[in-house]
């Protein structure tokens, strides 16, 4: 059975959190650390894709900017393009892109709205999901 | 599929950081190797703990300024959850998935012989799977 990123987001929820690019880093690693997750999209409105950033974008920037990490702001961190998937994709397309551009998180959207965000731990998940559901099928 | 064939494309390298050494120290290694997580340990084979950039990431929260002199030992986790290279690939993707680990180092009795991640594991399942593609598809040129 083949499972997509529609999928994903059906077991997981649309729900994805926010940060603006004007917040500090503190304050976003405060949000990453409430909600327990390791990326953000980075949003003005909370419509439009101003970026991403990740866990990794803090640790590496800490070897870079040492104390004053902490008090710079999301928009000087972040990665500002941003790679996006969309509903129909297949996790196995999601699984080949994201190896293939060393990425853990995608952006989902659809019709040019942002609908969802997707981890390489959530795409592992569903892609066991499908293939223990092709099993009981088989 | 099994944990050692993995290690064996990756190979055994395990970056290690010591239990005393700096976040910013640990940073500083994580940046330069591109890699999510080290070993703690203080002779390179025993595993005192395992830190990532997640651990990282959350202390910034915590210590914010005071962060690049912190020690390793503050952040990292202490019970490690290891796994065997004859462990299966999908025994380890189901431990990862179910408690959230995005990494495990692999011990060979009480040797330390290598660490895998998510990634690692993700880009063998897809190798699995493009061929299990390529044999259905040779198999149903057959049928017709």
């Amino acid at each position: 059975m083949v499972m997509t990123v529609a999928n994903v987001l059906k077991i997981k929820g649309r729900i994805y959190t926010t940060v603006k690019p004007t917040e500090t880093l503190r304050e976003f690693a405060q949000h990453l650390k409430d909600d327990r997750i390791g990326a953000m999209v980075v949003t003005h409105d909370g419509d439009t894709l101003d970026g991403i950033i990740s866990e990794r974008d803090l640790a590496y920037g800490l070897a870079k900017y040492g104390e004053k990490l902490a008090d710079m702001k999301v928009s000087e961190l972040m990665t500002k393009v941003v790679l996006v998937c969309s509903p129909e994709d297949s996790i196995e397309e999601v699984m080949d892109f994201m190896t293939q551009r060393r990425i853990r998180h995608l952006p989902v959207k659809e019709d040019g709205e942002l609908i969802g965000i997707i981890s390489m731990s959530d795409v592992v998940k569903a892609h066991l999901t499908g293939r223990l559901m092709s099993a009981r099928l088989a | 599929m099994k944990v050692s064939d993995i290690l064996k494309t990756k190979g055994s390298a395990v970056i290690t950081v010591r239990r005393d050494e700096t976040v910013l120290d640990l940073s500083e290694k994580l940046r330069q190797e591109r890699i999510g997580a080290a070993i703690v340990s203080m002779d390179g084979h025993t595993i005192d703990g395992i830190v990532s950039e997640r651990d990282v990431a959350y202390a910034v929260a915590a210590h914010a300024s005071r962060l690049p002199t912190v020690l390793v030992e503050t952040i990292m986790t202490k019970v490690v959850v290891v796994c065997a290279p004859d462990d299966t690939v999908n025994e380890v993707m189901s431990v990862m998935t179910k408690q959230r680990f995005r990494h495990l180092p692999v011990q060979d009795g009480q040797k330390l012989v290598g660490i895998i991640s998510i990634g690692d594991v993700m880009k063998h399942r897809l190798s699995e799977v493009q061929l299990e593609a390529d044999v259905l598809r040779d198999y149903a040129r057959v049928q017709r």
